[in-house]
């Protein structure tokens, strides 16, 4: 296990991000921090990791987080600019181009409510207890609920804030698409470090996406995905636009026989 | 990746470098030279170079930062600095220090400079210098698992105390379980008003009986239980029964009023229903 931790510290990395034209020495002391982002859907796999400057604001590494499922509603033209992250009990909100503020429901909610937060607070904290154990420890109050608190994205730098390394925070976007983020280091700035503060947030690690070919050539990369369709192998299949339109259409690019298609959006 | 091998030779080293009972770092380097020390790299992994280079360097600052002897931890410092300049990486790994342990390096300076170790402060002026050591927050030393499970049992501790507390505090049946029922119902008092009572009932009848016929209310002079003889006998029956809890229960009066002093809140004898309880709690 200490291995494993030793392996964030390490400052042999290629500088993957170059920003080009912009040159803003580092101004010392600085601190910088090792904050590492975890996919949605599988929690324990680590999707970026990004080397930040403590004098950075909290929208610098917001806007280099990537997920599909920002993509995905740009293609769809719903996207939201909104997001937030929850580190210890306050919310920082990014109100640079959005109204909209995820976490007021979820404030309003814990005022409104308060026993049904507490309880679920309690449980969150302490596990579920079974009923006797519940009814015996009635009036508990080890686990009270925070006082949480909303504040400015764009207002706040990483210097500002208080956490603890190697606990693990939110960020969510687009609604409900929550991520867990933690910052896993802490420490001073190497003269053997960039010393751009341009460049900052740098990432240092990306995870490695596959992506999906084609079916019939595979050469290139899908872009149509058939579901139901009689003549493939598998369900659903992916397409190129070439072996697609060869497949599906006659020379008079009428259509050869019935199914479903959509578009496939590589991640 | 078993790094055991590897901390064993810097033990080694070192070991042998305070039995010889030297302060010098020439004397170091030709111990270290001796040895042929900078083959250690020989057997370095292919991936994780990283965790390997810093895991050698903790090595090192645990002895220099350890409460042993002075050459040891000296031993410890030379160690430190020479596997820093040998190893293999370009660019070399920098080495590592947590607040802690930065702080244990300077107050080592000073005490080798009161001992009279010039070499010490050189020796760490001129990693600072070339920008050896990365100034860091994490503690990798071991102390965060310590820590960690010194929280978790307070945390356990305190969810005890409370349920302790909760069960143990008390209650209406503490109460009717010491309650003295016949101070409770003033039973001298009962006694000697219905003593009092059946007189001033007997004169009143016998005064009468001289002026009407009284036949019809001859009854009520002729009860002959007393209402505070009746009472008497339902205080001794609850007296009974009180003992005989005290003995199924185990619990007496005087005990239970120390264990109501007593932080821990464990009762002095243990039986069965109480185990139950104590069942309950560490499901």
């Amino acid at each position: 296990d200490v291995a494993k931790s030793l392996r964030y510290i390490s400052t042999t990395w290629k500088n993957k991000t170059f920003k080009p034209g912009e040159h803003r020495p580092v101004v010392y002391p600085e601190v910088l921090l090792c904050v590492e982002v975890y996919e949605k859907r599988y929690g324990s796999v680590k999707s970026q990791e990004f080397l930040v400057l403590g004098s950075q604001l909290l929208t610098d590494l917001r806007d280099n987080i990537y997920c599909f499922k920002d993509k995905l509603m740009n293609v769809a033209k719903q996207h939201v600019h909104s997001g937030y992250f929850l580190i210890e009990d306050t919310f920082y909100n990014d109100t640079r181009r959005s109204t909209v503020d995820y976490s007021k429901p979820i404030l309003d909610w814990i005022k409104n409510s308060r026993n049904e937060a507490e309880e679920k607070w309690d449980a969150i904290t302490s596990g579920v207890l079974k009923k006797r154990q519940k009814d015996l420890l009635m009036g508990l109050n080890v686990s009270n609920v925070p006082d949480f608190k909303s504040a400015k994205m764009e207002k706040t730098r990483f210097s500002d804030l208080n956490f603890r390394l190697g606990a693990g925070y939110l960020y969510c976007h687009q609604g409900n698409c929550k991520h867990m983020i933690v910052i896993r280091d802490m420490r001073l700035i190497h003269p053997e470090d960039t010393q751009n503060q341009a460049e900052y947030p740098l990432m240092t690690f990306q995870m490695q996406r596959r992506l999906q070919k084609c079916s019939v050539c595979q050469i290139f990369h899908a872009t149509k995905m058939t579901v139901d369709d009689k003549w493939t192998l598998n369900n659903p299949c992916y397409f190129c636009d070439k072996c697609y339109y060869l497949l599906h259409y006659k020379e008079d690019n009428s259509l050869l026989y019935h199914h479903t298609v959509y578009d496939y959006l590589q991640e | 990746m078993d790094l055991s091998p590897f901390k064993l030779d810097i033990d080694e080293l070192l070991a042998d470098y305070t039995e010889a009972n030297c302060t010098a770092f020439a004397d170091f380097k030709r111990l270290w030279m001796a040895k042929k020390f900078s083959y250690i790299y020989e057997g370095r992994p292919k991936t994780n170079s990283g965790a390997f280079m810093q895991s050698l360097f903790l090595h090192c600052i645990g002895h220099m930062t350890s409460q042993s002897c002075m050459p040891q931890r000296l031993a410890g410092l030379y160690c430190l600095y020479c596997l820093y300049e040998s190893q293999p990486y370009k660019p070399h790994f920098k080495i590592y220090l947590s607040l802690e342990e930065l702080k244990k390096l300077k107050d080592f300076v000073v005490e080798a400079k009161q001992n009279g170790m010039a070499v010490v402060p050189s020796l760490v002026k001129r990693m600072l210098d070339k920008g050896m050591i990365l100034f860091g927050f994490i503690n990798l030393l071991g102390d965060s698992g310590v820590k960690q499970v010194n929280e978790l049992t307070a945390s356990q501790n305190k969810r005890v105390k409370f349920a302790c507390d909760k069960l143990f505090m008390n209650t209406q049946i503490d109460s009717y379980m010491h309650m003295d029922l016949g101070s409770e119902l003033e039973l001298d008092k009962i006694k000697k008003s219905s003593l009092d009572y059946a007189k001033a009932k007997e004169l009143a009848f016998a005064e009468a009986s001289n002026i009407i016929d009284v036949e019809d209310a001859r009854h009520i002079v002729q009860n002959d239980k007393l209402l505070g003889d009746r009472v008497d006998e339902i205080v001794k029956e609850w007296d009974a029964q009180k003992e005989a809890f005290y003995e199924k229960t185990g619990v007496r009066r005087d005990e239970l009023a120390v264990v109501e002093h007593d932080e821990s809140g464990v009762l002095p004898h243990e039986n069965d229903e109480f185990d139950e309880i104590r069942q309950l709690l560490l499901e």
